[in-house]
């Protein structure tokens, strides 16, 4: 059956300040298919996106949808069209109501009024929510709707718009598993009434479950097509990085040692009930868990950043008296956090003043900076971490995902903690750069750190941690040995199951 | 959070400075006078006011003593916080706690805005007072509430400035036009006949009740004398001490010859002087103000001034509230403008002593 | 590739656009009268710049952090007024002239800190704060004043706005002084990256171990200290403290900082473009004057002039 197609995107170039971020690429969508991009970050496919999505404006090329060429001024355009993006990071009015956001700026009126019709509006609105099956009042404010819940309005927004094509960017990079099942039972329907999906995400599992056919980027040229069934993962990780990835995660050669570490009956009411664990020297500990399992709050309060009601932190025997992040610093604690940009840097400062900002102290004399010192530790860090930046001074916000997240890794590492904890480090970061922090994660393991590391990607966990302990709904409801970690057995005990 | 501040700051901005534009921060309260009233009133007032006011007020020989005399009187002032405002509030209160023990006086403060002084007319007429004098800050925004006072059987005396049309109410006032006349026919005399001087004026907050009579008084004498006067500078520095001295910097820096600067009150004035002490010029330059507040009257005195404008705001209040007992005994009044009186180094000791009193005077 | 000069010089543009602006300004006013560029002209400018440019600079500390004072004008009222009322010749309460100085700027101080203070600790707006303690503080101006300004400074009290060291106007000296303390606390110190990093995200400060509360109760300590050093000297260079003074300061100060190029959401600047700024605006006031132009046309100017700064600096975010 010849496959109609709805979207050719030709020779697309273009160019940022200091990077040409697309060279020459060009795109072929057929009507209901789910086609995949995939790259590193960095390889040009969430500027393709914006572009196709009227975002950006393209250097040269063209774009030809189903059959006529198109010329995108703003996003308005391209939604007429029937282009619709679901972005990675959601930015839903969060007061409004689910109605009131998928009807944005295309409110039913009364007549010829102006006025809303709201009634009409929540009626629409449910309409496409039970096409997606979708169980929640279409009255509800944003505010209240979880991320998952989050993403299923805003493609209910695109089917709303008829669109013929939705682009959707990590769209399961903050959802758990069942929720992600949902989401391709709802990429089936999509495919079934003849609408396009452009998929990109990182992770090559999903892809392989959902998607048609491949494209894979690289440094902004467009290096393959294929069909998913002629192609397999470790061909296209090839693609992708340019050169073969045999083994996913480093080999780990440290070995634990003493308990380093001791928490005990860390609660918070509501959130957290008396969790305790310990880990070792030289030892990565996985905190595996879904999403509202209390992980990220239970780091919060072990580094400080968050009130607990009851609970101890002992160190090496110590009691430590943790308040705030200076005292968990102090003592050797860090957090590289779940978000980095609102959490873990300054985006509008420079890569040497990230870096240093934890560890001023040491480069302080009689009140001054050393400004050489800050200088020469960030050149070095930035060597190590290999860091793609165009030196010290640039701007943090420039930089991609991945390098972003190193940016935070070398502040820490920097202050010589010894017990690092890692909220989700590899988030939306592309394949190479996650090896480069694993490699980085299983070093300093080797040099007697203790890691601690939360995560909700599965591959990571068994890859990496020698123990993991899994979490679900504020408690602690499994401990897994490295032996024994498999995929299911930390799936039952983070869904609450007993074995 | 940040992005609030920006949007509000941003708002802000602009409104803070198209108030800024507008009012000037009001630093001197200048009176106003209409000219009709002035040809007339100013040779009586002359001989009335300082003496005949103040006998009037302690021997009076009407019916019943005016000591006993039962009343309550409001007033609304323009704005306490100006020296001059607050120095005629101190002066009434001392004046009828002395004269009339049985009065009560309900004072009130405007705080430099007009609306506000609407509402505490307001608050008089439906108190039911025997008589409320009114020290406008404009003179159109009133009128209704004196209508309606009026209407209520209330006198109302205007103090300093008056409204715009003449509805029954009575006037106290210390004329702008002929105060800023007499102050440029002063400047005249201080040069030889055939010199032409060259003069910097220095406006108050442009569109301000006084700015418009002290200019026009300007132009008064200017304009039937223009030989002698080679205007060379003329701008605002809105009332204040601070821009009057800044002006005069930029103009002593321009090169421009002056002899003369003419200022419309004693705060710019002040700011004038000390410009020109640092410059070294005093005795190049001659310089004048209006309203005679204790610093002017100084400067006078010491020589660093050359005249001012003395206003008794004491007598003017004074007239106010005199002009009030006499309404609501029933009594014929009517308007009383007393002349800005010149100041200068020869008779300066007499007004060095009218501030002495204020000066004693306790704050509330 | 010429893209990429484009770009460059647009970057040039973005960080120099204050200098090139001045000059230009400065260069116009040059040729329009030969009474501006001249010794006597300049040293007068700056002084009068120095008030405003003292206020300016610990301006420049708080707008950094994210925040905005707008009580400044108020608090170099009563700092003016305090050290003024214990430096009056040959009266009962005259005290040593650092004495009556150290009083005022001790008042200023205060009442900086309570911004700080309810600002930092208590979570309260910056603009809400300052434009309470800014209708407060003259409030009690006017209480302290009893409503009357206060005149006849002791000699030492005069010298500190009206005297000369080798012919630099004293005000100058100290403004002076002022920047240079502020270039070293803010570029070159310890809190200096810490008033940056709480400007930049708050968040990321706090986790990264900074106690960003204490940061920003000191930067208005130091908008305090600012406010009540240029009150004292401002009030002996008018001869009188007076309760009304220095109304609207509030608007010149952050006019410098903006003009400068520190950016109002924070994070952003310096104290060079602040100094910078509040020379451009005391040029233009200055030479406008000298040349008889209405003060009318001189606000327009200046309004637009503010605008356009902040529109660059929306300019060099997006960038």
């Amino acid at each position: 059956m010849i496959m109609k197609t709805i979207l050719s995107m030709n020779h697309i170039c273009k160019q940022f300040p200091g990077v040409k971020a697309l060279d020459d690429v060009s795109l072929e969508i057929t009507e209901g298919e789910v086609h995949a991009l995939v790259g590193e970050n960095g390889a040009g496919k969430s500027t393709l996106m914006k572009i196709l999505a009227g975002i950006y404006r393209l250097d040269s090329g063209e774009l030809i949808l189903d059959g006529e060429t198109v010329k995108f001024n703003a996003s308005i355009d391209a939604l007429q069209h029937g282009v619709a993006m679901v972005h990675q990071e959601l930015m839903p009015l969060m007061d409004m109501t689910i109605a009131e956001n998928i009807f944005l700026g295309r409110e039913p009126v009364i007549g010829k009024s102006g006025i809303v019709n709201r009634k009409q509006m929540v009626q629409d609105a449910k309409v496409f929510l039970d096409k997606l099956n979708v169980d929640i009042d279409p009255r509800k404010r944003m505010r209240d709707l979880n991320v998952a819940q989050m993403q299923l309005v805003e493609i209910a927004k695109a089917i709303s718009c008829k669109a013929k094509i939705i682009i959707m960017d990590e769209p399961t990079s903050a959802i758990t598993k069942k929720e992600c099942d949902n989401l391709f039972v709802q990429i089936n329907e999509l495919r079934k009434n003849k609408v396009s999906i452009i998929y990109i995400s990182h992770k090559l599992e999903e892809i392989f479950e959902i998607c048609d056919r491949i494209t894979v980027l690289r440094d902004g040229k467009k290096i393959s097509v294929s069909e998913i069934e002629k192609t397999d993962v470790n061909r296209i990780i090839t693609e992708m990085v340019g050169r073969e990835m045999d083994m996913i995660f480093p080999e780990g050669t440290a070995v634990p040692g003493a308990t380093l570490l001791e928490v005990k009956n860390i609660a918070i009411k509501g959130l957290l009930h008396s969790i305790s664990f310990h880990v070792r020297h030289g030892e990565i500990l996985g905190i595996a868990g879904l999403m509202g399992a209390g992980r990220t709050e239970l780091a919060e309060c072990i580094f400080g950043l968050r009130k607990r009601d009851s609970g101890d932190i002992i160190k090496e025997g110590n009691l430590l008296n943790i308040q705030k992040p200076i005292d968990a610093i102090k003592n050797g604690l860090v957090l590289v956090p779940e978000d980095r940009k609102s959490t873990g840097l300054n985006l509008i400062a420079n890569v040497e003043d990230n870096i240093s900002v934890a560890n001023l102290d040491n480069y302080t004399k009689y009140g001054l900076i050393d400004q050489r010192g800050i200088r020469n530790s960030c050149n070095d860090m930035i060597k190590k971490l290999n860091i793609k930046t165009t030196g010290y001074g640039q701007i943090v916000d420039n930089l991609s995902g991945g390098n972003q997240q190193k940016i935070v890794f070398g502040k820490w590492l920097l202050t010589d903690g010894d017990v690092i904890i890692l909220d989700d480090p590899t988030r939306g970061i592309d394949v190479y750069a996650k090896y480069e922090i694993y490699t980085i994660i299983q070093e300093l393991a080797k040099r007697g750190k203790a890691i601690i590391m939360i995560s909700s990607e599965m591959p990571e966990i068994i890859g990496l941690c020698d123990r993991v302990i899994v979490m679900c709904e504020g408690k602690v409801t499994g401990e897994i040995g490295k032996e024994e970690l498999s995929q299911e057995r930390i799936m039952r005990y983070a869904s609450g199951i007993a074995t | 959070m940040k992005k609030k501040v920006k949007g509000s700051l941003a708002i802000t901005l602009a409104m803070l400075m198209c108030i800024g534009s507008i009012t000037g921060c009001g630093k001197s309260a200048g009176e106003s006078g209409t000219a009709e009233t002035t040809k007339e009133s100013v040779s009586e007032a002359k001989t009335e006011s300082v003496t005949e006011a103040k006998t009037e007020s302690v021997s009076e020989g009407g019916v019943e003593a005016p000591e006993d005399l039962k009343a309550t009187i409001g007033i609304t002032f323009q704005d306490l916080s100006n020296e001059f405002v607050s120095n005629k509030k101190k002066a009434l209160m001392d004046y009828v706690s002395k004269n009339y023990p049985n009065i009560e006086v309900l004072y009130l403060d405007g705080a430099g805005d007009a609306s506000t002084q609407v509402s505490q007319m307001e608050t008089f007429i439906n108190q039911g007072v025997d008589a409320i004098i009114c020290n406008p800050q404009e003179s159109t925004t009133l009128q209704p509430s004196y209508e309606k006072a009026i209407a209520a059987g209330i006198p109302v005396v205007s103090d300093g400035t008056d409204i715009d049309e003449k509805i029954g109410q009575v006037w106290s006032s210390c004329p702008d036009v002929p105060g800023a006349e007499e102050q440029v026919k002063y400047l005249m005399t201080l040069f030889p006949e055939d010199q032409t001087i060259d003069v910097a004026i220095m406006r108050g907050v442009i569109g301000h009740q006084a700015e418009i009579f002290r200019s026009e008084g300007y132009d008064n004498v200017m304009n039937v004398n223009p030989d002698k006067f080679n205007i060379v500078f003329d701008q605002t520095a809105n009332y204040s001490r601070e821009e009057g001295l800044q002006l005069m910097e930029n103009w002593l820096s321009s090169g421009t010859h002056i002899d003369a600067v003419l200022a419309q009150n004693d705060e710019m004035a002040l700011g004038a002087v000390e410009a020109i002490k640092s410059a070294g010029k005093e005795d190049e330059i001659k310089v004048l103000g209006i309203d005679g507040i204790e610093d002017a009257v100084s400067g006078v005195k010491n020589g660093s001034l050359a005249a001012t404008m003395f206003q008794d705001g004491t007598q003017i209040i004074i007239n106010s509230f005199e002009l009030a007992v006499k309404s609501i005994r029933g009594e014929e009044v009517s308007d009383i403008a007393l002349s800005q009186e010149l100041c200068t180094p020869e008779n300066v000791d007499i007004y060095v002593e009218k501030l002495s009193y204020l000066a004693g005077l306790s704050g509330n | 590739m010429n893209k990429t000069l484009m770009n460059r010089f647009s970057l040039i543009l973005s960080k120099f656009g204050i200098i090139i602006a001045f000059a230009a300004v400065f260069t116009v006013l040059s040729i329009a009268t030969p009474y501006f560029l001249t010794l006597p002209n300049m040293i007068t400018v700056l002084r009068q710049i120095s008030f405003n440019g003292i206020v300016a600079l610990g301006m420049t500390f708080i707008i950094v952090t994210g925040g905005i004072d707008l009580s400044v004008g108020s608090l170099l009222c009563l700092a003016g007024l305090v050290s003024a009322h214990y430096s009056v010749a040959g009266s009962g309460s005259e005290m040593p002239l650092a004495i009556a100085v150290l009083a005022g700027v001790l008042v200023a101080t205060i009442f900086g800190l309570i911004n700080g203070l309810l600002i930092a600790k208590g979570k309260l707006p910056p603009f809400i704060v300052t434009m309470a303690t800014m209708t407060i503080v003259r409030g009690i101006s006017l209480v302290y004043s009893d409503g009357r300004p206060i005149t006849g400074f002791n000699n030492g009290y005069k010298e500190i706005g009206q005297g000369s060291v080798l012919n630099i106007p004293i005000p100058v000296v100290i403004f002076g002084v002022m920047l240079l303390i502020s270039v070293i606390l803010l570029k070159y110190s310890k809190f200096g990256r810490h008033v940056f990093a709480v400007g930049g995200n708050e968040k990321a400060a706090i986790a990264s171990g900074i106690n960003a509360a204490k940061v920003q109760t000191m930067v208005y300590v130091i908008g305090g200290v600012m406010c009540g050093i240029a009150g004292v000297a401002l009030t002996s260079r008018l001869n009188a403290a007076s309760p009304q003074a220095a109304e609207g300061y509030e608007l010149d100060a952050i006019a410098s900082v903006v003009i400068g190029g520190t950016s109002l959401s924070g994070g952003r600047g310096g104290v060079l473009g602040t100094v910078i700024g509040a020379l451009l605006i005391g040029i233009i006031g200055n030479g406008l004057d000298i040349m008889n132009v209405s003060s009318y046309y001189q606000k327009i100017i200046k309004g637009c002039i503010i605008l356009l700064a902040v529109f660059l600096d929306r300019k060099n975010i997006k960038s």
